[in-house]
């Protein structure tokens, strides 16, 4: 009846009805832990960089289709002037662009200039924030770490006071001058902290300043309960932006959203809801009941979801699809270079560390312990990043058992007291220590390790701490063998080599490497752009890891997700979190919600 | 009685520096170094010693447990640091004419203040747990009570069995279990969720929870009450009764319920604290934001400053509710007396 008065009432007979609002355009998603906080210099966990990356506006980003990463410029006018042999990077920010509205800004629109890039470049050094990402800035920008130097001592950082290195020429000109050249160096203009920052914003908020992000980007906090859920809605002012990407011609699923979404305004979604699950089952049970619109199948469904690789039928008649792609990461497992029983650079040590990476079981480690998700790796730089051949082979990263025995026998390694487990040359015990965490992943890991050196007649034994309690320990070189993970911050392979550069060691180079021959070859890289002669000096410091062995490079972790057919023009990103900005929902496709 | 009571409350001040020195050694023992937790992937030592610095922690111990006290003292609303303004952070308001409040106790993970932390996560606690608890003590009152009337026979030994199954099984298989029929394939229920609206929580997201702690719960309490029960119902006076031609109904719910209600006021004493601390698993499983929950991440993230006022807030409601629990014996039996 009612419906029908209704009805009545909008055939404008009686008086003309309103046309029906759209509807809201809303994302569904999870996280798998919570979140920290968003603001972007103070906050290191990738739940709380998705957020800060929908909030605020780097001056480059990355294209969302193009394969490999390609940077283009985001708030920038165009890719940056790079000078004095590049040292000296010169942006222009486009003008017009306004952050969201805030308190902080009285009432007044506020523009976004290229002071508030200096300011987040500044911030980094400042001491009272605790930035986890000042190793971007530290030892690079001309005057900034002096300034930090300054504000440590003074227990104050003074934002008025100039640093040589960061100039504002104008309102919208940022000169950024770097120590030495670092091509690199680019790269940090595209993280989510490097995003403009408001210095007004800051100081009215003090130290509750991460609870109100204030950015340019496309979206803004809406409402957050801690550790629950965060909301985020379109940022009404955002600027004039446009769908546009550059597949490669023959990426047929890219020119395919190319297709769907190209000039379409950015962003096409008004409203995300992300929720924290931790747990792996109601996660996934929540994203195939359509309570979340897309996201990552957990480790231990992945099987379930992709059997022989392909989208599992139950899936597919939901009218799901499916995404498998290898991350730009590395798992591999050091040997600290400095240790008494697996360091040194004689003959034998490196005999003992090749035999231990020839008598790793590779196949096992990819088709059991990661269930199919992951691919074996061949050198120290993953796919995807600048400088990876996937030519690349070396011997000393196969299965080979047999070899190993044979190098032992060679370096001296024999059971002189018949116990059936290997001593030192010298005839002293020889037990190789492995650090772990005490978890069931780290435990499947330990029993492999554990088969394959007892099979070549290496004792071993594990040592099990928390995380925190080992990279302790390996910071202060007290570590003997630990396997970690790195996942790509930029995409270049420089990344990932710099963890084995000498002058690192104690900080990232956890293996306390230092070769004379890896850090030249270390130095001439960094001071040339991506290029095949660069490429060409990346491979031979992966030959260098092959020959001395401070790393053993297992696999490349991959990555499978799902993604309901509501969700449109959805496709992950080799280094973002999020790509919240580029898609669209077609609400009349959404089933009925639990 | 006045009298008891303020000497029980005198000797929770100990209790609370004992729990306070545990907590503080246990940490600086076994907890992870909160600086290289919120350090990033690449850090010097000179880093590590910045955020030490920061935060604090490079202070010497004895140092370290009087500023734990003072904050503990003012409920965590106030550090020491900013009480006596370390920073010239209140002069400088006082001199703007603004308010100069002392600062809360911050999260070291999150920087949100500690006490807020413990204010907005103790209502979805409650929400679940408190219908736990008063549900399941009525439930497996009245189904002691019938059990115990029906000693003995096969209901009694059947349900007694019931119950030892149901007990050897983990509350995280029932959590699985019962998620994936109940929530996802047969959609009774949502399969997680928490919207902050008290009613929509209760009758939407609470019943799976509930009813799995109920479940849960239930087996052990219905053989403990029982217990009492039957240990009741073998005394003298209950026979008398009987013997005076007692209708069986009236002895048990009279006689029998009332004096089997102070070891179940004990038992529901014990259990009383748990519920200001709420299940973890159930609260990591339905999304919900409750204190189990936070505390969990807490202690992953060697958050020290929520771990800390976790477990003074935990051992505070211990000892009130213990205090609450010996007052209430009192009015169940006039014969308790107070010295």
């Amino acid at each position: 009846m009612r419906t029908a008065l209704a009805a009545a009432l909008c055939t404008g007979l009686l008086w003309p009805c309103a046309e029906a609002a759209p509807a809201v355009k809303t994302l569904r998603h999870a996280f798998l832990n919570a979140e920290t906080a968003f603001d972007p210099h103070a906050v290191s966990d990738i739940y709380s960089n998705a957020i800060t990356d929908a909030i605020f506006d780097p001056l480059l980003c990355y294209d969302y289709l193009a394969r490999p990463a390609k940077l283009k410029p985001n708030t920038a006018a165009a890719l940056p002037e790079v000078t004095d042999g590049g040292r000296t990077f010169t942006f222009r920010l486009k003008p017009g662009i306004y952050f969201a509205d805030d308190p902080a800004f009285n009432g007044q629109k506020r523009e976004l200039t290229a002071a508030d890039y200096a300011y987040s470049l500044r911030r980094l050094y400042d001491p009272a924030v605790k930035s986890p990402w000042l190793w971007y800035v530290e030892g690079k920008i001309v005057g900034g770490d002096e300034a930090h130097a300054a504000a440590k001592k003074r227990g104050l950082f003074d934002y008025d006071a100039p640093i040589a290195g960061i100039e504002t020429p104008d309102r919208y000109t940022l000169r950024v001058k770097l120590k030495s050249t670092d091509y690199n160096f680019i790269y940090v203009f595209a993280t989510p902290q490097l995003g403009g920052m408001a210095r007004e914003v800051v100081e009215k908020y003090g130290a509750d300043i991460g609870a109100h992000p204030v950015g340019t980007g496309p979206f803004r906090l809406a409402e957050w309960k801690r550790s629950h859920k965060i909301v985020l809605e379109r940022n009404a002012g955002y600027r004039d932006e446009v769908f546009d990407a550059e597949p490669a011609a023959g990426d047929t699923a890219g020119q395919a959203i190319l297709k769907m979404q190209k000039g379409k305004r950015l962003p096409m979604i008004d409203r995300i809801e992300v929720n924290i699950i931790e747990e792996s089952q109601p996660r996934w049970l929540a994203l195939q009941a359509g309570d979340l619109d897309y996201g990552n199948v957990p480790t231990e469904y992945a099987g379930a979801a992709f059997p022989g690789g392909r989208l599992a039928p139950f899936l597919a008649r939901k009218g799901m699809t499916g995404q498998r792609f290898v991350e730009m990461d590395l798992v591999y497992t050091y040997f600290n270079i400095d240790h008494p029983v697996v360091g040194g650079l004689t003959p034998e040590r490196i005999a003992l560390r090749r035999a231990v990476a020839l008598a790793y079981n590779y196949a096992e480690d990819v088709q059991v312990i990661r269930n199919g998700g992951a691919v074996k790796a061949e050198s120290a730089i993953p796919p995807g990043a600048a400088g990876y051949d996937p030519a690349f082979r070396t011997a000393a990263f196969q299965y080979d058992p047999a070899r190993a025995q044979a190098l032992l026998d060679m370096a001296g390694y024999k059971d002189v007291d018949g116990d059936g487990f290997r001593e030192n040359p010298d005839g002293s015990p020889l037990t190789l220590e492995m650090t772990g965490e005490p978890d069931s992943t780290i435990k499947q890991f330990n029993e492999l390790w554990s088969k394959n050196l007892t099979a070549v007649g290496l004792r071993v034994r594990f040592n099990l701490a928390k995380w925190q309690e080992n990279n302790k320990q390996a910071k202060a070189g007290k570590l003997a063998i630990w396997q970690l993970a790195w996942s790509a911050d930029y995409p270049d392979g420089e990344n990932f080599l710099q963890n084995l550069y000498g002058p690192n060691a104690g900080q990232s180079n956890f293996a306390n490497f230092r070769l004379p021959a890896f850090d030249a070859l270390y130095d001439k890289a960094r001071g040339m752009p991506a290029s095949p002669e660069r490429d060409k000096l990346y491979a031979e410091m992966n030959r260098l890891i092959a020959v001395y062995v401070p790393w053993i490079p297992q696999t490349h972790r991959q990555r499978s997700e799902v993604s309901h057919p509501w969700l449109v023009g959805y496709r992950k990103h080799p280094l973002y979190t999020q790509v919240w900005k580029y898609l669209d929902i077609d609400e009349s496709k959404r089933g009925p919600r639990s | 009685m006045l009298a008891y009571v303020i000497r029980r409350l005198w000797q929770m001040i100990p209790t609370l520096a004992g729990v306070m020195l545990l907590i503080f050694f246990l940490f600086n023992w076994v907890g992870g170094d909160p600086a290289l937790v919120l350090s990033g992937k690449i850090t010097n030592k000179e880093q590590i010693e910045n955020i030490r610095k920061q935060l604090g922690v490079d202070q010497p111990y004895y140092k370290q447990l009087g500023y734990f006290a003072f904050e503990v003292a003012n409920g965590f609303t106030c550090t020491y640091r900013s009480y006596v303004d370390a920073d010239g952070a209140r002069a400088k308001l006082r001199a703007e004419g603004k308010p100069a409040p002392c600062q809360a106790v911050r999260s070291w993970a999150t920087n949100e203040e500690v006490p807020k932390i413990l204010v907005t996560r103790i209502g979805p606690t409650l929400t679940i747990m408190l219908p736990v608890l008063v549900l399941e003590t009525i439930l497996g009152v009245i189904l002691a009570i019938g059990v115990a009337y029906v000693r003995g026979t096969l209901t009694d030994r059947m349900i007694m069995m019931v119950c030892t199954v149901a007990m050897s099984i983990s509350f995280l298989v029932y959590i699985i279990v019962a998620q994936y029929y109940f929530g996802f394939k047969w959609g009774m229920f949502p399969v997680q969720g928490w919207t902050g609206n008290f009613w929509k929580d209760l009758t939407t997201y609470a019943p799976l929870p509930i009813m799995l702690a109920i479940f849960v719960g239930l087996a052990p309490a219905l053989r403990l009450y029982r217990s009492f029960f039957l240990d009741e119902i073998n005394h003298d006076y209950v026979r008398t009764a009987r013997a005076k031609g007692v209708a069986e109904k009236v002895v048990m719910l009279k006689h029998v319920l009332r004096n089997a209600m102070i070891p179940i006021l004990t038992n529901v004493g014990i259990a009383l604290p748990g519920i200001f601390v709420g299940s973890f698993l159930l609260e990591t499983f339905f999304s919900i934001p409750g204190l189990g929950r936070e505390i969990l991440v807490a202690v992953n993230r060697s958050d020290f400053p929520v771990i800390k006022a976790a477990t003074v807030y935990l051992a505070m409601i211990t000892m009130i509710i213990n205090l609450l629990v010996d007052v209430m014996y009192k009015v169940v039996d006039p014969r308790v007396t107070f010295k």
